[in-house]
């Protein structure tokens, strides 16, 4: 499986995002390197991960690398729910990674939208993504899911317990029917709501088979409204062109405390890390602007990386030059086989290990 | 080809005999004298791999096997971000505390406890706001208790006759263990199609 190759360079595949985000007008956003780092200790439910590294500046303020790049776009938004605005951003972010128990850097690219999110605005996130998607790869495939569904769900069952909330959504993340079961059944949990999440729990394969297969269990208005809005998205998509492209798939449901609404997760056949995530955030958005919504997601290269194809010459022409050599003449013939599009290496000797495609001497 | 990772020995044997019922065979994985840790038979476009028990789930987390066959035990230690579609059943026992016969504990401070499973452990008794100081051993973890290294152990309970032999009784069970079919997140949706077939027909052999 991971023989997969994918065919762009990472600068290719940001140019080609780029291309993508600014010809649906949004406006690249670049941020500052460092974040005050009590933004994090105040909003630390929207948080990925509690892991942030924090330092001191010269006056004694605490700053941090920052984890996330959503809250700092999100605070300083000046979108109303009249007026929107549409970003997209290339930036770092650092987050520890639990089995190597040591800080990564993260190079991502991602958009989000703030405002008034209506179902058109919710599309064209959904229509981005897979845009975003095919230009990595002919070979992917975007899960869609809705986190207002399940806590919609576990709020009227009365689950209120952040323990046993968690221990649901992690079922839900690993597809595990068969401990759901159990945990629904301890729990008390009446039927309809279980027999949905354990459906919910084992979905997959295409979106409106999915769907259909769905509706005979949903029994109350508030997840009818719910699955209505999933229906409307992938039909939507579907109308597009991208039903082979779309999964309803539940086990992308998590950050119960950040994601309101539709949850994205994107793939690549071949690479075992999702590629891009990202969704509704509604609840942290208005914490910094009354009355907006907000959708986003973030795709990652980093996996990408271990995927590429390696170039199979260091350079197309070594041209070798002799102790005698013009310097000016070296470079000027140099130069003339750059002009014909040859990438060209000056060296004196051939250097050990340097792979070219053919020699010169002057 | 489907990749499928299986734990050495006896749990992974079970597995491939009901694999091999369904088509999957590759009938060089059972020469009992072969020193291969890969096995591929392209006519059933299948290749297993067999590892040691704990690395089975981090072969399908990092997406070399699209599934595979692991103890719920690994699962609950090492977290690792897959798929977990069925339970096998096999191998089935129990994660338990176990003391010294006549123990008591002494809740005036912290417990010592001794185990394989730090993060089960850690887990366990934090959902009790119980302080411990945590043993990490490798093996021969009955000993600890024995030799006054720790109070308790925190380990799989099989038949109870190791605990029984060593003088040792189990005073609380954690959660109870047995094999899981996992998949790796991309590879699932990919070949869905197979992978929920092998799902499907595995639970039909777990029901036998």
């Amino acid at each position: 499986m991971n023989n997969t190759l994918i065919p762009k360079s990472e600068d290719g595949i940001i140019s080609a995002l780029k291309q993508i985000y600014e010809n649906a007008g949004f406006r690249a956003f670049k941020m500052h390197k460092f974040e005050e780092y009590s933004l994090y200790v105040e909003n630390k439910d929207f948080l990925p991960t509690e892991y942030v590294i924090v330092f001191n500046d010269p006056n004694g303020k605490l700053l941090a690398l920052k984890p996330d790049v959503t809250l700092s776009m999100v605070k300083n938004t000046k979108a109303t729910p009249a007026s929107s605005e549409k970003l997209w951003y290339r930036e770092r972010v650092y987050r520890f990674d639990k089995h190597a128990r040591e800080y990564r850097e993260i190079n991502q690219v991602g958009l989000e939208l703030l405002g008034n999110i209506d179902a058109v605005a919710e599309l064209e996130a959904a229509l981005l993504a897979l845009r975003s998607l095919a230009a990595i790869s002919d070979r992917y495939m975007l899960q869609i899911s809705h986190m207002g569904l399940i806590a919609g769900i576990l709020h009227r069952c009365g689950i209120a317990r952040f323990e046993k909330e968690q221990e649901i959504l992690a079922c839900l993340a690993s597809k595990n029917a068969h401990d759901l079961s159990r945990l629904t059944t301890a729990l008390n949990m009446p039927k309809q709501h279980a027999a949905l999440l354990t459906f919910l729990a084992q979905s997959g394969g295409s979106a409106k088979e999915t769907l259909a297969r769905m509706r005979p269990l949903i029994t109350t208005d508030e997840t009818l409204r719910e699955y209505e809005e999933l229906c409307a998205l992938c039909e939507s998509l579907s109308a597009l062109g991208y039903a082979d492209r779309i999964k309803l798939d539940f086990s992308g449901v998590n950050a119960m405390e950040y994601y309101t609404g539709v949850v994205f997760r994107g793939y690549i056949e071949g690479i075992a890390a999702p590629v891009l995530s990202g969704g509704r955030y509604d609840r942290l958005a208005e914490k910094f602007a009354v009355g907006i919504g907000a959708i986003g997601f973030a795709v990652y290269l980093a996996e990408l990386l271990y995927h590429q194809k390696p170039g199979e010459y260091d350079t197309d022409v070594l041209l070798l030059y002799a102790d005698t050599s013009d310097p000016a003449e070296v470079l000027r013939t140099a130069e003339q086989l750059r002009a014909k599009g040859r990438g060209v290496r000056v060296e004196p000797t051939v250097p050990a290990g340097l792979r070219y495609r053919e020699i010169h001497r002057v | 080809m489907l990749n499928i990772a299986l734990p050495k020995g006896r749990l992974g044997m079970q597995v491939y005999q009901l694999l091999d019922e369904i088509g999957y065979g590759c009938a060089e994985i059972t020469d009992e004298g072969s020193r291969k840790l890969i096995f591929e038979n392209p006519h059933n476009d299948v290749r297993y791999f067999l590892v040691k028990p704990s690395d089975v789930a981090i072969y399908v987390e990092k997406g070399a096997a699209d599934i595979g066959v692991v103890g719920k035990d690994i699962l609950l230690e090492n977290a690792p971000d897959v798929y977990e579609l069925l339970d096998l059943g096999f191998g089935s026992c129990r994660m338990c505390v176990a003391a010294m016969t006549g123990y008591r504990e002494d809740t005036a401070r912290p417990l010592r406890v001794a185990t394989k499973f730090t993060n089960i452990t850690r887990t366990h008794y934090t959902k009790k706001n119980r302080d411990v100081e945590i043993i990490k051993l490798y093996g021969s973890i009955e000993l600890a208790p024995i030799v006054g290294m720790s109070d308790v152990i925190v380990d799989l309970v099989e038949t109870g006759a190791t605990l029984r032999e060593n003088g040792l009784q189990v005073v609380e069970e954690i959660v109870s263990i047995s094999a899981r079919l996992i998949a790796n997140k991309s590879s699932f949706l990919f070949k869905e199609g197979q992978i929920n077939r092998i799902t499907a027909e595995l639970q039909k052999g777990r029901s036998v």
